[in-house]
Formats: structure tokens, C-alpha cells, sequence
């Protein structure tokens, strides 16, 4: 039998940072994004929102799935297209809102039932700074003229200026420049970079989370972002916003899967706790927390240590711990001795990688592996008994059921990279309660991280804290949503600058958000011809 | 403003009322008879003379069969049925048990190696959970020849929300399926959609969603221009897309394809999981079968991408006593953790083998229901080739030999059912070309590299 390369390398195919070779800068291209779902609703909201005033506002209830591609949602964007079946949601969706718009909006042109039925002066002076929010660039002069065109020929057809004025609007929703982001660039001096659209796009998209607002548009438009200290400026201010949460939210989201959690399926049988609250609420408690750390320009590695959580009655019950006074969720402070520490203690991470009803080591330290030290587990081979023995006298707890995953070398090449991770949190259930006996034998959660020994899961919490490793794939993950990518290896270097900046400034979230965007490499693409 | 883009919502027909067809509520049989303005008038005179034209319906079900439960011992039409296969005994006059081929890709990645390998004839490309697959899946090779003429190219169902889809376009794009039944049936029988011969007012309406897709088109072409080889393809394959939603909307405004069994169905049932959180897998697949059949039957489309249930992810199936441990576990969990023998006396693996027999009953009900839909002279299921499969043969290896395949129907008259055919390790590709030239499609081969194929299955064909 062949074990399938487990050489212990981090980042996959990315060259170590301590390579020479990889001392050279080397750009690479970027790719085509689509929306996701979250940030095609943020967009339809911010540009429809400000025209219905008061209005109730119905958003499209399904539309494309998103899609993960190496471990994050953010490079799944870039990659396939849209279904047939996506494009009929998109178009559904597209009139469901051109309907509610056209409703109460424009101002001008003739009302319901007045002659004539066509007013172009009025559909362009609406279209163009709606068109200029959706397409997050001004439109140009020949699509405007297309989406004029459309709302007069509807509007004839239908003998309804406004009912009219909806195809204009429906075909700027169903347009491939709303629907998807362009990273084309455009040459400077040798080299090539992002448009300034195109920059204030991914900057508002990676800090917000969300589309660029009129005003950073208009920023693009007088060409502050091309002047260093004016863009810094705008970083920060941006940085200082409260929509900068959403950004947050969604970088965490995205690096610890918790999209997931909308599909989380426990055993009811055993998990009384269950329900389908559990999941969103799992998700809330671990974005609550990072956004708190945020808020407080904490320290990135506090996440693996902290006792401070946000619950609500929900996880209050799982966790054991008194509720909340009110609806909703609090803040709430683990007891010191605690072994609830940091993330790892959240159920967001302990059920997702789980089984219905009972803990998987191997789930849990490809979880750890992967996503928080950006390290790379390939699928086990074929024709291999992958069963673990059941639990049997002398061999209880998990631990001692899945020793052969580290005794034979052909499952050891690869296990002893999640098992000593996963074990270190087996006094948590598939659930994520707490618990000290595992069929009655006392659960042993010692283990280490790559060396770097613990003997409890706080204390893993603190050694992940502790390793550069961790660092550098925050650092990595950060990239590659801001970029819709993972890094090439003529990038080594950017990494290893984003690592020091985020050292520099005291491993503060907001610091390494700040130094991915303000680095360089931020806009800048390969020259035309480079492949 | 007016909702213009809506008709007026019809009174039910009676027919609509008559819908008395289920899986979910007792199936009810109803042969109806061809009307001479059949024939003629909506052009569905096929090349064989046939009056229907064929459908296929691809049915997979995760984490494989239990092989010492599967495989009859004898072959030809008097085999005895096995423990797994006798949930099927309803259908077996319809049936081809398949056995013997073995899917030639190579095993690299675990279910979706050999789901790849059965429908595609090729492997998946994996980069890290990223995968697609080297070639189309038999359903959208299909889809590609014989869809064009259908409101829908191609139907993707699941009946659970994290199901997936084992329909592949030939960029190696998986096609998202539709998981609730609400929302299939909206798609395929709400605005828009009108039995033979309604009456109906013109909408203006579509030929302006169409010049509106139109517009959405040609910026498409406009943006491809500056983009690298690779978003060019996505691009194009939108636009494709956009072309089908247009073709699609035409397709409303023409008068619809005159099959008299063609009915409007009743809005589906809403089926809850039990107090468990588990899925009603049987009652759901029931509800989708009666939306699959009427769309079939009303020539909405010819091609269906159908997933019972998902690979490796832990369904747990609505079935008593098969904890274990006092432990409530998922499918995928048990294929690879169940001891083979607990002393229990009840056979190795008895509660994946359960869960087996629970997906194959399913499957029974599923053909069934085509079975007694009636159709010209004959059922639903005689115009229909029914290709039922899963993701690995014995799961707890995630083996590829020996696959475990299951046809139902003629196609026309086309394929001999109601025998065990076992090829001694025969190419798996090899059934796949099988049922394309049934289906009137005459590939010249199948699979690429070990998987290639060139010649289909003899005795399979009638």
C-alpha cells in the first residue's frame, strides 16, 4: 500500500517562505468573481434601499449557491459560472425587485395611465446613478442606451412608463458587469494594475464586505485612490466604519467554514439540546466574538485563548453555563479554570466537524489542520478499511480505538497530522459539551501541534496561540479572500510582509486587513503577456 | 404599477382535480389514449415511429450496496432476487440487474472517483475539495443531443438539501439541483406554464424578458472580449445559459407539445422529518417522482438528474433499531464502522444492509410510479430508460469493481428488461454507450483512456 503524500509541507503547493528562489515578486492574474449570495442581497439592498425610503423591501429568496473551492467560499467565486437554473433565479429575482422599485420610484416621468407612455429623458436620468451603484463603475454610454431602450420599448408594449422602466432596471440586475466583478486592470508605466473601479471594489469588498458606496465611487472617480496617503486615509476611515464588521465577519466566515452551520444535523435522539437553532445561533456566538475582538483592536491570537464568549439560552444550555437575562445574546465570561477556551471551545467548531452523534478526532484536526494552520491532508487511498474499532474493554475512549491510525505507517503518514490535533479536543462531544469520560473511561486530550506539546484543550488553544504557524496562515487566509485566490509562489514574499506587518502591529486584526490592502500587491497584476 | 409580468392566475382544471396520481397517497394507474391530433401537430413523430420520445433518469444514492447482499447468484430471467434486491421485486419484470463491470478510473478520490468513473467514463479532478469532473455526465451528453427541443434541456433534483448533483457539464461544471419540491413545481408547472390545448391570452410580457436577455447577451459577448481564456469560458457558458433561458421563454409563447397523459399536478405535500430531525428520505422521494413523471409526460423536458441521497455527508436514515451502541449514526459513518458481525445473528453490516434495502424500496416506488403512469398503448416507463447507480460498490473500501447498476424501462422497445446480466470485469462505460444508443444517440464511444469504450452491451439490447 502507498501513502499518499503527508511530507508534512505547509500551504500546499506554495513555496515555503525561506525558499530563495522565491525572494522575486512574481504577480499573478486575477480571476472573474462572482457575487456571492450574501453580497448580491447587500448590493441589491444598498442600491434599491435609498430609492424606496420606508418601503418594505422583499429580497429573492433563492438564488445561485455559492461554492467552496480550496477551503474558502471567496475562491469559489472565481470559479464556474452560472446554471441554467441560476440564471432563471437571477432573472426571477430581477423583476421581483424592478417591480418593488418601479413602485415608488423615479420622480419624474409620467404616472400610471398618462400620455405618452415613453419619457428617455427620464429613464436615462434615473438608470445612469442606478446603473452606477450596480455596476459599481459608471455605465457606459452604449448600455445605457441599451437599458433605455428596453424600458421604452417595454413601456409601449405595456402602455406603462413605470411598468416600462422595470425591464430597463431588470436588465442592469441580470447584467454580467452587477452579477460578477471584473479584475481585468489596465496598464501602467510597464506594469499593470487594477482599474480605480476595480480598486475601490475589491477594497470595499474585502473591508465592508459590501459594494462601494456613492461616496467611494466618488473618491475612485477624482483619483484619491491612486495618491498614497490619500488611500491610506481612506483605509483607515473605512477600517474605522462600522460596516468594516461585515468585512470582518465575512473573512472568519469564510476561514472557519461556518456557512455550514445552516445545514448542522445532530441526533435529536441523543443531543436533547438540539435544534435548528443551534447551528445559526453556533455561527453567531464565534462572529460576535471576532467582532468584539475587532471592535477592541485586539490581538489576532487571543481567539485560541480568550473565555469570553457571546451566547444566547441556546448554547447557554449546551454550554452548561447560565443564560442569558434577555432574549438574545451576551457576553459571557468562561470560568478561568475553564477548559473553554478561544474557538476551539465553540461549538461552531466542535459540531460542525462531527458526526451526527458521536466526536471525530479526524474531522476535527483536518478542521485544525487545514483552516487554521493552512496545512494540506490528501484523501485517504482506495481499498482501505478506514472503520474504527467500537469501543471494546481496553479500548474505550476514541483515542484508543483509532491507535492504528498512528501505528501503521501507511495511515500514520497522513493521521499524525489531524489525530494529535483532533484528541486534543475529545472533552467535547459531537455537540460540543463538555465531558471527562468517553464510554465511561476518562478521556485523555493531550496531544501536540506539530512538537509543541498540551495536555488539555486550553492548553492547545495556547500553544496554536503560540505558533508562527497559525500566524502565517491568518496571514494566507486573509490573502486569498481579498484576492479571490491562493497565493503563487512568486508571492512568498508578500506573505512574509504581510506576516511582519501583522507582527508589527501587535498581531491586531485590524492591522493585517490593513496591511493586505495596503501592500502593493493589492492592485497590482502581471504585465500584459505574462501568463 | 401593473404586475404585468403575471398572467391571471386560471381556475384549476378538472383535470388538475383528478390528480389522483401519487407515490406519496396510493398510486393510481391511468392509460389514456392516444388522440389522433397527437401525431401530427406538435411534430412528435420520432425516427423510430414511435409517437413518444425516450427519456432517461439518472437515480443516485450514496455510499454503495453491501456486494455479498447484491449479487443474484444466477443469471438470466429466473434469478433469485437477493436480500438487497428483493425491495425491488414491484419492478423486477422492468428491471436489469447489472453486475461484472467494473468502473476504469483510478480510485483517487473516495465516492467521487467512481460516481465520476460510472456516469462520465472519466476521473474527477480534484484540487483540494475543489472538484469536476474530465468529462460530461451521461445525462448532459444526453441533454447536449436530445434537449434542445424541451422547455428544460435538463431537470437536477435532489430530494435533500445537501444532496449535490451528479449532473456535470462538459466544462466540468456541476449543474446545482433544485431540492425543494415547492419550488420545482413552481418552476415547472406555475406562471407560464399551460396544458395542451389551454386557451391562453398572449403575454406580451415574455417577448420583453426575452429582448431583455437579449440585451443581457450581447453585454456578455462585450465582456468576454476582455477577459483570460479561462472567465471567457465561464463567461460563454452564462451566455449559454441566458440563450437557454431565452429559448425557454420562447418556448411559452408557442403552443405546448400535445400529450394527452400531459396534466397539471396538484401542489405537492409538504413532508416533515420525524422528531428525530430525520428526513422522511421515502415520502420526499415520492413527492418528487410525481413532479419528475408529469414533467416527463408533459415534455417539459427529457433528461432528469435525480440524487437520492448524498455521498459521504451522514444521512441518517428514518429506519428503527439500527443505532448502534446505544449511538445514532449516519450512513457514510456505518459503511465504514459498522462491525462486520455484532453476534447479533442478524448478518454482516445488518443495519447498512438495512439502509440499503431502505434506498432500494425507495427506488422501487420510484419506477413504479412510472410503471403505472400510462402513455399512448403502454406506461410512462417503456419510453423511459431509468439508470440507477451510487458512488462506490463496496463502500467501506470505496471499491470500484464489480459496480452495482440497475436499468428500468425499453426505451421504446429498445432494451430487454426483467434478467441478471453479469459480465466477467467488462468495461462499466460500456452500459453507459448502451443506454445513449438506445436513447437514439449513436456515440461512437463512451469514457476516455481505461474507461474508453466502443461497443455497447449486446445483451442488453433487444
Amino acid at each position: 500500500m502507498v501513502a499518499l503524500g503527508c511530507d508534512g509541507t505547509i500551504g500546499e503547493s506554495t513555496a515555503p517562505i525561506d525558499t530563495p528562489a522565491a525572494a522575486e515578486y512574481v504577480p499573478e492574474a486575477a480571476r472573474l468573481r462572482r457575487l456571492t449570495q450574501e453580497q448580491y442581497l447587500i448590493s441589491v439592498e444598498d442600491a434599491l434601499r435609498p430609492l424606496i425610503g420606508d418601503a418594505e423591501l422583499r429580497l429573492p429568496s433563492s438564488l445561485e449557491p455559492d461554492r467552496r473551492a480550496e477551503g474558502l467560499v471567496a475562491i469559489g467565486a472565481t470559479e464556474g459560472s452560472v446554471s441554467p437554473r441560476g440564471v432563471e433565479q437571477y432573472e426571477d429575482a430581477s423583476y421581483l425587485l424592478a417591480e418593488q422599485l418601479v413602485a415608488v420610484w423615479p420622480d419624474c416621468g409620467p404616472a400610471s395611465g398618462e400620455e405618452p407612455v415613453v419619457d428617455n429623458t427620464c429613464a436615462s436620468e434615473s438608470l445612469r446613478p442606478l446603473g452606477r451603484t450596480l455596476f459599481r463603475r459608471p455605465l457606459t454610454g452604449q448600455e445605457l442606451r441599451a437599458a433605455v431602450r428596453l424600458s421604452a420599448q417595454a413601456a409601449e408594449t405595456l402602455g406603462d412608463f413605470r411598468a416600462g422602466l422595470a425591464y430597463g432596471v431588470a436588465s442592469l440586475l441580470q447584467s454580467p458587469s452587477f452579477l460578477f466583478r471584473t479584475e481585468s486592470g489596465e496598464a501602467v508605466g510597464e506594469g499593470r494594475s487594477l482599474t480605480r473601479w476595480e480598486l475601490v471594489t475589491r477594497l470595499s469588498f474585502f473591508l465592508w464586505n459590501r459594494p462601494p458606496t456613492t461616496e467611494l465611487l466618488d473618491a475612485a472617480s477624482r483619483g484619491d485612490l491612486n495618491n498614497e496617503a490619500q488611500y491610506a486615509a481612506l483605509v483607515d476611515s473605512m477600517l474605522g466604519d462600522e460596516r468594516a464588521i461585515g468585512g470582518v465577519r465575512a473573512v472568519f466566515s469564510d476561514m472557519l467554514e461556518l456557512d455550514k452551520l445552516d445545514d448542522l444535523r445532530k441526533d435529536r435522539g441523543t443531543f436533547v439540546h438540539m435544534s435548528p437553532e443551534v447551528g445559526p445561533a453556533a455561527r453567531e456566538e464565534t462572529l460576535r466574538l471576532v467582532t468584539w475582538l475587532y471592535e477592541n483592536d485586539s490581538d489576532y491570537r487571543t481567539i485560541f485563548t480568550t473565555r469570553t464568549t457571546f451566547i444566547d439560552r441556546t448554547l447557554a444550555s449546551i454550554y452548561g453555563v447560565a443564560a442569558p437575562a434577555r432574549e438574545g445574546f451576551a457576553m459571557h465570561e468562561h470560568a478561568p479554570d475553564s477548559q473553554r477556551a478561544g474557538i476551539l471551545g465553540h461549538v461552531s467548531s466542535l459540531a460542525l466537524h462531527s458526526h451526527v452523534a458521536a466526536s471525530s478526532a479526524t474531522l476535527r484536526g483536518i478542521f485544525v489542520r487545514r483552516n487554521l494552520l493552512c496545512g494540506e491532508i490528501p484523501p485517504p487511498p482506495p481499498d482501505v478499511d478506514t472503520s474504527i474499532p467500537e469501543p471494546q474493554p481496553g479500548a474505550l475512549t476514541l483515542r484508543d480505538r483509532v491507535r492504528r491510525h498512528l501505528e501503521e505507517p501507511s495511515c500514520a503518514s497522513c493521521h499524525r497530522q489531524m489525530d494529535p490535533l483532533g484528541l486534543g479536543l475529545e472533552n467535547f462531544d459531537a455537540l460540543g459539551r463538555f465531558r471527562t469520560l468517553d464510554n465511561g473511561a476518562r478521556i485523555d486530550a493531550s496531544g501536540n501541534v506539530d512538537g509543541e506539546v498540551f495536555r488539555t484543550p486550553a492548553e492547545f488553544g495556547d500553544v496554536l496561540a503560540e505558533s508562527e504557524t497559525t500566524l502565517e496562515c491568518a496571514a494566507r487566509t486573509f490573502f486569498r479572500v481579498a484576492h479571490g485566490r491562493h497565493e503563487g509562489a512568486g508571492e512568498a514574499l508578500v506573505i512574509e510582509q504581510l506576516v511582519d506587518a501583522f507582527r508589527q502591529g501587535d498581531y491586531s486584526i485590524r492591522g493585517l486587513m490593513r496591511a493586505v490592502v495596503v501592500h502593493p500587491s493589492f492592485r497590482t497584476l502581471p504585465a500584459e503577456g505574462q501568463p | 404599477m401593473t404586475r404585468s409580468r403575471f398572467l391571471k392566475r386560471r381556475p384549476l382544471s378538472r383535470r388538475t382535480m383528478l390528480r389522483g396520481l401519487g407515490l406519496g397517497g396510493g398510486a393510481v394507474a391511468i392509460g389514456l389514449p392516444v388522440l389522433d391530433a397527437m401525431t401530427n401537430e406538435s411534430g412528435t413523430a420520432f425516427a423510430d415511429g414511435s409517437i413518444f420520445p425516450q427519456r432517461y433518469v439518472q437515480f443516485v444514492w450514496g455510499n454503495g450496496v453491501l456486494p455479498w447482499f447484491w449479487t443474484p447468484a444466477e443469471e438470466g430471467a429466473d434469478y433469485a432476487m437477493t436480500e438487497q434486491l428483493a425491495p425491488l421485486a414491484n419492478v423486477r419484470e422492468h428491471m436489469s440487474v447489472v453486475t461484472g463491470f467494473d468502473v476504469r478510473v483510478p480510485g483517487r478520490s473516495p465516492h467521487e472517483s467512481a460516481v465520476a468513473g460510472m456516469l462520465s467514463g472519466s476521473q474527477p479532478i480534484v484540487e483540494g475539495e475543489n472538484v469536476g469532473w474530465a468529462a460530461p455526465s451521461l445525462d448532459q451528453v444526453l441533454a447536449a443531443e436530445l434537449g434542445g427541443s424541451t422547455r428544460f434541456r435538463s431537470l437536477q433534483t435532489s430530494i435533500v438539501s445537501n444532496g449535490g448533483s451528479r449532473s456535470v457539464l462538459a466544462t466540468g461544471e456541476t449543474l446545482p439541483s433544485e431540492t425543494s419540491a415547492a419550488a420545482l413545481f413552481e418552476r415547472l408547472f406555475g406562471e407560464g406554464f399551460r396544458l395542451p390545448g389551454e386557451t391562453f391570452e398572449p403575454d406580451p410580457t415574455l417577448r420583453l424578458r426575452r429582448s431583455v436577455l437579449d440585451t443581457v447577451a450581447i453585454e456578455q459577448q462585450r465582456l468576454r472580449q476582455r477577459l483570460g481564456a479561462e472567465d471567457r469560458l465561464r463567461v460563454e457558458q452564462h451566455l449559454t445559459n441566458v440563450r437557454e433561458l431565452e429559448r425557454r421563454i420562447a418556448r411559452l409563447e408557442e403552443d405546448p407539445p400535445n400529450f394527452e397523459a400531459c396534466m397539471r399536478p396538484a401542489m405537492p405535500r409538504e413532508v416533515l422529518p420525524d422528531s428525530r430531525g430525520r428526513d422522511d428520505l421515502d415520502g420526499l422521494n415520492g413527492v418528487f417522482a410525481d413532479l419528475l413523471i408529469m414533467a416527463l409526460a408533459c415534455d417539459q423536458t427529457r433528461i432528469v438528474g435525480h440524487v437520492f441521497s448524498p455521498a459521504v455527508r451522514e444521512t441518517v436514515y428514518p429506519i428503527e433499531g439500527i443505532d448502534l451502541q446505544g449511538v445514532v449514526r449516519g450512513h457514510h459513518d456505518l459503511t465504514h464502522n459498522e462491525p462486520l458481525d455484532d453476534g447479533s445473528g442478524r448478518g454482516e453490516m445488518w443495519r447498512t444492509n438495512e439502509i440499503v434495502k431502505y434506498i432500494m424500496a425507495s427506488l422501487g416506488r420510484f419506477v413504479q410510479g412510472f410503471a403505472e403512469f400510462g402513455e399512448g398503448e403502454g406506461s410512462l416507463l417503456d419510453n423511459t430508460v431509468i439508470l440507477g447507480t451510487t458512488d462506490a460498490s463496496n463502500p467501506r473500501l470505496h471499491s470500484l469493481d464489480d459496480f452495482p447498476i440497475l436499468l428500468f424501462g425499453r426505451a421504446g422497445g429498445r432494451l430487454n428488461t426483467g434478467f441478471h446480466y453479469r459480465s466477467s470485469g467488462d468495461n462499466a462505460a460500456r452500459v453507459n454507450l448502451t443506454i445513449a444508443r438506445a436513447m437514439g444517440v449513436p456515440l461512437p464511444s463512451f469514457g476516455t483512456e481505461d474507461a474508453f469504450a466502443t461497443d455497447s452491451v449486446g445483451a442488453l439490447e433487444a
